[in-house]
């Protein structure tokens, strides 16, 4: 496993896919006209990295906004990171989503998931 | 209210018309929206000379037109629409009286000469430096003319306030046979400007909502016409619906002779906004939408979001199935204001999204 990158576009975030610390940091606008394209290889990174054991597994959302397209994708992601502390109690999972004052309907997209789904989502003011 | 001419419309291939504020990195976007390349339609090989004269005619608008403190034009015009060999570049805006009276005697000048006399008078202009604090002594009307090979099209309207319009079209013809056809009337477009702004319209596109065409019209969206902090969650919210009524067109628009054609306008009424898009449908998509109509605007909003939320957790564990969230996140912000009609044209059946936010 190695590290995984990808350069912010007009319409697609910055991907930083870090081994050390098991950190995903996806930041930007995302509106890739086929998100399952753009999530494939950042769903497959975390598949992937699950077989080293990580104690903790960090992932940064940055998203001043996301299609619906993508709403599915981040779906996908949470559950990879549900499953894998469903196997290993012990893990620390921790969801960072990160709004910017005022941005109601990001706040809110953020609490969504957070019902959505058994992981510990901090939602932060960025 | 007067009706938009969507025959106009729908006689050319590309549309892409905008009223409201001007400034540079606008100008960068519309240029780079109309000129992407990709598919049969829009401007293909003739980009270049294509984004000179439009960029000569949104620096026209700038150059003359009155700014506010902002360095924003406003209450401006523009369109740029083709068909086959031939496109047509559109511009108004409110110039002073001053003003007109001496862009009229250079037009007037400028239809007088041959190329020749043309390329004569730019060179004499140029070596004799009369060049304004606004610019160029009609250099920029001068290339327009050498550039377009056509008479420049204007005219002066709606005297007010020490203030007329001035309204200006290059018609360019790429080739022979296209050159030998009479030109749209300028008379014709300040009256679909009209219709446009009487019916609210800040944005109307038409063409093919492949790839970057309709990448360019969401970036041109996000960057330009709704960075309005005063509204910030409800101008989030209507680009929200703008972008997924955008990409539902590119996922799900009817693919003819290669393009998806379709249209989006952007309307702006004193305490709404009304996001609208065009395009054509399979009878089988026809059938699905209808049904998903039926279902989802008998719910409620707090039903929505159960819906939404249903939705979201089962397809995401389901490969086959697809997203199907966009339709309810819309009808959601839109509290139900979201309206679908299917119309029979020639041979293909049309569908029109509106969706309305009040502000």
């Amino acid at each position: 496993m190695s590290d995984f990158k990808i350069e912010q576009t007009k319409l697609t975030p910055r991907v930083a896919l870090l081994k050390d610390g098991c950190e995903i940091n996806i930041k930007g606008e995302c509106l890739p006209e086929d998100a399952r394209a753009f999530f494939k290889p950042i769903l497959e990174w975390t598949e992937q990295i699950k077989s080293d054991s990580p104690p903790k597994i960090t992932l940064n959302l940055d998203l001043p906004y996301f299609n619906s397209s993508s709403s599915k994708q981040l779906m996908k992601l949470f559950y990879l990171l549900e499953d894998y502390k469903e196997e290993n109690e012990a893990v620390a999972i921790e969801v960072n989503w990160y709004y910017l004052e005022g941005d109601v309907l990001i706040f809110e997209k953020g609490e969504e998931f957070d019902e959505l789904t058994e992981l510990r989502f901090n939602i932060i003011k960025s | 209210m007067r009706e938009i001419n969507f025959d106009l419309v729908d006689n050319f291939d590309l549309n892409l018309w905008y009223c409201g504020k001007f400034n540079d990195s606008l100008t960068e976007y519309l240029i780079e929206m109309s000129s992407a390349d990709s598919g049969d339609v829009g401007l293909g090989k003739s980009k270049k000379r294509v984004s000179f004269l439009m960029a000569e005619s949104f620096q026209n608008i700038v150059r003359h037109g009155n700014a506010n403190e902002d360095k924003e034009i406003k209450g401006g015009g523009f369109g740029i629409f083709n068909r086959n060999e031939k496109f047509h570049i559109f511009s108004s805006n409110s110039v002073s009286l001053d003003q007109a009276a001496v862009l009229e005697e250079q037009l007037s000048e400028l239809s007088e000469l041959d190329q020749d006399e043309l390329k004569k008078r730019y060179l004499d202009k140029m070596r004799d430096g009369s060049f304004s604090d606004k610019g160029g002594a009609g250099l920029g009307l001068i290339e327009m003319a050498r550039k377009s090979g056509n008479q420049i099209q204007y005219s002066f309207t709606n005297e007010a306030n020490n203030q007329k319009e001035f309204n200006l079209q290059i018609d360019k013809a790429l080739s022979k046979e296209e050159g030998e056809k009479p030109n749209l009337k300028i008379a014709e477009s300040i009256d679909f400007l009209d219709s446009l702004r009487a019916n609210g319209v800040l944005l109307l596109f038409k063409g093919d909502f492949d790839n970057e065409y309709a990448n360019n019209l969401i970036h041109m969206l996000m960057e330009n016409i709704l960075k309005d902090e005063k509204e910030g969650y409800k101008m989030k919210v209507i680009f929200h619906i703008a972008i997924e009524l955008i990409q539902n067109i590119s996922r799900h628009g009817l693919k003819i002779n290669g393009v998806t054609q379709g249209i989006f306008m952007l309307k702006q009424h004193n305490n709404s906004f009304e996001i609208v898009s065009k395009n054509y449908l399979s009878q089988e998509n026809i059938e699905k939408l209808n049904k998903e109509f039926l279902i989802l605007s008998k719910k409620s909003n707090i039903e929505l979001v159960q819906i939404y939320k249903d939705r979201i957790r089962k397809n995401a564990r389901d490969e086959s199935k697809s997203g199907g969230v966009g339709l309810i996140d819309v009808m959601k912000y839109t509290n139900g204001q979201f309206a679908h009609v299917v119309e029979d044209k020639k041979t293909e059946k049309e569908l029109t999204l509106t969706a309305t936010v009040e502000l």
